[in-house]
């Protein structure tokens, strides 16, 4: 399995993500309730990350909160703290930056928060996306059409099949 | 349910002490079929894999559990450069062959030529490597898609290449009646695909192989400048190491990828007098398009990649349908909020096709503090130009096909939405820093070839100045191969094995 740290959101990255949450997804998240799963599977996300990533993010939260308050429209305000339109242009700011490690951060977080937002099974319903119904179809006509070549295979893989020329070890 | 003599962190109480003829570290495309040609010879054989073990019925197109539970770092690992390249490596019993399309191409002549010329590699032309292209098709069973298992993605793709006149041909897989669930990236669920879990690694099992899962290789174990055995340790499932596990083998095979493969090398202290351990690093840049159409394409139903649009091949690029599900599309689209909605209730119109390029320019890895190898990689102004004109020619070709909107992979390029808008990409400077890259073909990081003072191994993946260590995975590679590496990974593998066993006693088995 690939590692998983034991990591937890803080609070306070807890608190940020929910609102980045509500600027990147589209509201269909906040209609059917989503913003906590979504926040957990971000959490789960930077669990299984490289620890490089993980600490990289985790930096750029805090530079994210605090950068806010130096902000001319809600001086003071932590990122966490804003309202949703104040989120919104905020994150504009920082999508659309011509400052280099801004933008990439912006970008990642919405590309790991988005990711998040239509793994939510809800979501995808919503889209009408279907996949495990077209895997069952799938998976039925597959056995129901080619059974006898399945079978015959599961006896191939382990026919003996030696390479020519070959010298067996020596045992003493 | 795991296999007999498939073990996992679970069976391992305490300390472990290990012996066998040969010690397989990693059970991918060049691992597995090792183990598999090595068991069959008659020898003892263990296989360490640092990912758990997984079934086909443990496969679900739930993306994100997929790509925690089988992904190096989650798939967030990515090489540093102009633009960063974001690279997923399989860390799974049967590595990336579980995650992987399953494109099944022979090398192509041209390149196993250039090895044989430039890398002084013997006995490697397309003649001399044809019986191991054939046992390898047998045992992986090759074969052409049913016609009811293509999807309309791939139909648009085809009947957009047919109306331009390009060569467009239908994709080798490795398959058993694949009937097109398309989720090859998470793991077949019908057990179609026959990914090394389903092929080498049942064969080397039955031969009398044993599978260690969850143990993570620190170091090749060395008795002057011979590998006598590795040292491991199980990791835990927080990543983190607990009992040691020491295998005592008279041959290693090192076939851990071509990032990782250089890494357990160098943690071992050894160092090719080529310099040349962890350079040359190719890794075929990917990008993708997502066209939008006025049709239902839901791309998900179909095989994946069931044809290779091959016109520009020459050329050095290649084509394909390739269908990503919609938390991918999201996380790459250039949009948030109310707009990445409006793109999302589309998905059920998406096609989404990929692009691949032959690179030219060679990365490298560093290693840092503790052995933990970091990717480095710069595209080449070349291969920047390739993949701009490369996307402009997917792009002409989608909307042949009647797609109303392009989203290319270059930030800031914006929406296409007909053929003439493709002169903005023609026309306009497209930053490198700009361009979304990825890969899953990564090559080259510890060469073969017949002069030490130019390869890290010699010419059938014997590690050079060290006695009894091969080198099994697309590492090997000289060059990149233009083409899906898995089948060229297999084939080598096979052949330098075929080439241990026909002198064993060489090599002291």
């Amino acid at each position: 399995m690939a590692d998983l740290a034991d990591y937890s959101h803080p609070k306070p990255v807890r608190q940020l993500l929910e609102s980045l949450a509500r600027v990147i997804c589209p509201s269909r998240a906040q209609e059917l309730e989503l913003i906590d799963d979504i926040v957990d599977h971000v959490e789960l996300s930077m669990r299984a990350s490289p620890a490089g990533v993980r600490a990289a993010l985790l930096t750029g939260f805090s530079g994210y909160e605090l950068a806010a308050m130096v902000y001319p429209s809600h001086f003071g305000k932590r990122a966490s703290k804003l309202s949703d339109d104040q989120a919104r242009e905020y994150f504009h700011s920082w999508f659309h930056s011509k400052l280099g490690p801004q933008h990439e951060f912006a970008k990642g977080v919405k590309g790991l928060v988005a990711l998040a937002c239509y793994e939510q099974p809800a979501m995808m319903a919503d889209i009408g996306y279907t996949p495990q119904e077209w895997i069952d179809k799938s998976i039925r006509y597959r056995l129901q059409t080619y059974d006898a070549a399945i079978a015959k295979r599961a006896v191939d893989i382990l026919a003996p099949d030696p390479l020519p020329g070959v010298i067996g070890p020596e045992r003493s | 349910m795991k296999p007999e003599r498939v073990f996992d962190r679970s069976d391992i109480t305490e300390d472990t002490e290990l012996a066998c003829d040969v010690v397989v570290v990693g059970s991918g495309a060049g691992g597995a079929t090792a183990a598999a040609e090595f068991a069959e010879a008659g020898y003892d054989v263990i296989v360490i894999e640092e990912g758990s073990y997984y079934g086909t019925k443990d496969f679900t197109p739930n993306a994100s559990d997929m790509i925690r539970k089988m992904y190096r770092g989650g798939g967030a690992t990515m090489a540093i450069g102009s633009p960063p390249v974001l690279y997923q490596e399989g860390s799974v019993v049967g590595g990336s062959t579980v995650l992987n399309g399953g494109m099944s191409w022979r090398t192509p002549e041209d390149i196993l030529d250039r090895w044989g010329l430039e890398a002084e590699i013997d006995r490697i032309s397309a003649k001399d490597m044809e019986p191991y292209f054939e046992r390898v098709e047998k045992r992986i069973n090759v074969a052409y898609q049913d016609p009811e298992s293509i999807g309309r993605d791939n139909q648009i793709l085809k009947e957009g290449a047919d109306a331009k006149g390009w060569k467009v041909i239908p994709n080798l897989r490795n398959q058993v009646h694949c009937a097109g669930s398309n989720n090859c990236a998470f793991g077949c669920p019908t057990g179609a695909k026959q990914s090394a879990l389903l092929s080498y690694l049942p064969r080397a099992l039955h031969y009398g192989a044993c599978i260690y899962s969850n143990i993570r290789a620190s170091h090749i174990l060395r008795d002057g400048k011979r590998a006598v055995g590795v040292m491991a340790n199980v990791t835990k499932e927080n990543g983190s190491a607990s009992y040691e596990v020491k295998v005592h083998a008279k041959l290693v095979v090192a076939a851990c990828g071509s990032v990782h493969t250089p890494a357990l090398l160098h943690r071992s202290g050894l160092k090719a007098r080529s310099g040349l351990l962890g350079k040359n690093l190719s890794l075929h840049p990917n990008t993708k398009l997502v066209a939008i159409y006025d049709e239902p394409v839901r791309g998900w139903e179909g095989v994946h990649q069931a044809y290779q649009v091959r016109e520009f091949h020459d050329q050095g690029f290649l084509f394909a349908a390739v269908n990503v599900p919609p938390s991918v599309v999201a996380l790459s689209s250039p949009y948030y909020g109310q707009e990445l909605g409006e793109l999302m209730d589309l998905y059920e119109r998406t096609l989404v096709a990929g692009l691949m390029v032959e690179d030219t320019q060679m990365g490298h890895l560093k290693f840092l503090p503790g052995g933990h190898p970091q990717a480095f990689y710069n595209l080449s102004d070349f291969d920047a130009e390739r993949l701009v004109r490369g996307s402009a020619l997917l792009a002409e070709l989608l909307f042949e096909t009647g797609a109303k909107r392009i989203i290319p992979p270059f930030a800031g390029v914006g929406e296409l939405t007909s053929v003439d808008e493709l002169r903005k990409l023609y026309r306009s400077k497209i930053p490198k820093s700009s361009m979304e890259v990825l890969t899953v073909h990564l090559m080259g990081s510890a060469c073969m070839g017949g002069d030490p003072s130019r390869s890290v191994t010699d010419m059938y993946g014997m590690v050079h100045d060290t006695e009894g260590l091969m080198v099994a995975d697309a590492s090997l590679f000289p060059t990149p191969v233009g083409v899906n590496p898995m089948e060229t990974i297999q084939a080598l593998s096979t052949r330098n094995v075929h080439h241990v066993l026909q002198s064993p006693r060489q090599y002291q088995l």
